[in-house]
């Protein structure tokens, strides 16, 4: 009863874990081929049409836009390597622009539209309606994954998703 | 190296191309919403429709009646 709870244990945290990394891998792994497939082209596409639109700056930064790199860690194999290539990119416009660090935007205005000009005389930079568009593609595609992610725990556990097994413990109940 | 230079440097998005960027969003919304409801792939396709023009009609319903709303006020205003 023990192992069997803790094998439980490992493979919900398994596939929770193989979600987050990649979008359906945790249902790969748990042998719903079919479902995985959905969920990697479901969230993979509107994250990689996202960071298209955005750039990888301005969309994968959790200095200038946290609460959206916050929504992106969502799906986190994707977002912690677009991190390490929007850092190197941010290097190179701090080196241009003569800058340390990022500028605070209330405090140093000035040095903050200076960041701003190098990075869009480098168009790094996405403005509207394109940054529109992507901020809602990559935040969707973030927390759509925390859905996929809990999907595959539940799956791990009981073997059914979530839906499903409150409706069969209804029936139990009513039974 | 493209796909490097297709996510450094951002696309361009044409303006009358904001609306209709909705609708593969909505389909993928749509999609893994039922994907964490179904016991297999093949129960999908048929509920991921309904989803998909529920949400829709649901958002162009809202969409009126803001419209609407904001048309009263202009004219009441």
């Amino acid at each position: 009863m023990t192992k069997s709870r803790t094998d439980t244990t490992a493979s919900s945290v398994a596939a929770g874990v193989l979600s987050w990394l990649l979008p359906g891998a945790g249902h790969y792994w748990l042998g719903h081929r079919g479902l995985a497939i959905v969920c990697f082209v479901a969230i993979t596409f509107p994250y990689w049409v996202g960071l298209a639109f955005g750039g990888v700056l301005s969309s994968v930064n959790p200095r200038t836009n946290r609460w959206l790199f916050l929504a992106e860690m969502g799906v986190g194999g994707y977002t912690l390597g677009s991190l390490v290539v929007s850092q190197s990119v941010e290097r190179n416009v701090l080196a241009s622009a003569g800058l340390s660090h990022v500028p605070d935007a209330q405090r140093s205005p000035a040095e903050y539209a200076a960041y701003l000009d190098a990075a869009t005389r480098a168009k790094y930079m996405s403005y509207y309606p394109a940054a529109d568009v992507a901020q809602i593609y990559l935040a969707t595609a973030g927390l759509l994954n925390l859905l996929v992610i809990l999907d595959a725990v539940s799956r791990a556990q009981t073997g059914l998703p979530t839906f499903q097994r409150e409706l069969a413990a209804a029936r139990t109940e009513a039974g | 190296m493209l796909l490097g230079w297709l996510f450094i440097h951002p696309v361009a998005l044409p303006d009358h191309w904001r609306l209709w960027m909705l609708l593969p969003l909505l389909a993928c919304v749509a999609a893994v919403y039922r994907a964490t409801r179904a016991r297999r792939a093949a129960e999908m396709p048929k509920a991921t429709v309904v989803t998909f023009v529920n949400i829709l009609l649901g958002m162009a319903a809202l969409a009126l009646a803001f419209y609407g709303a904001h048309w009263l006020v202009l004219r009441v205003g």
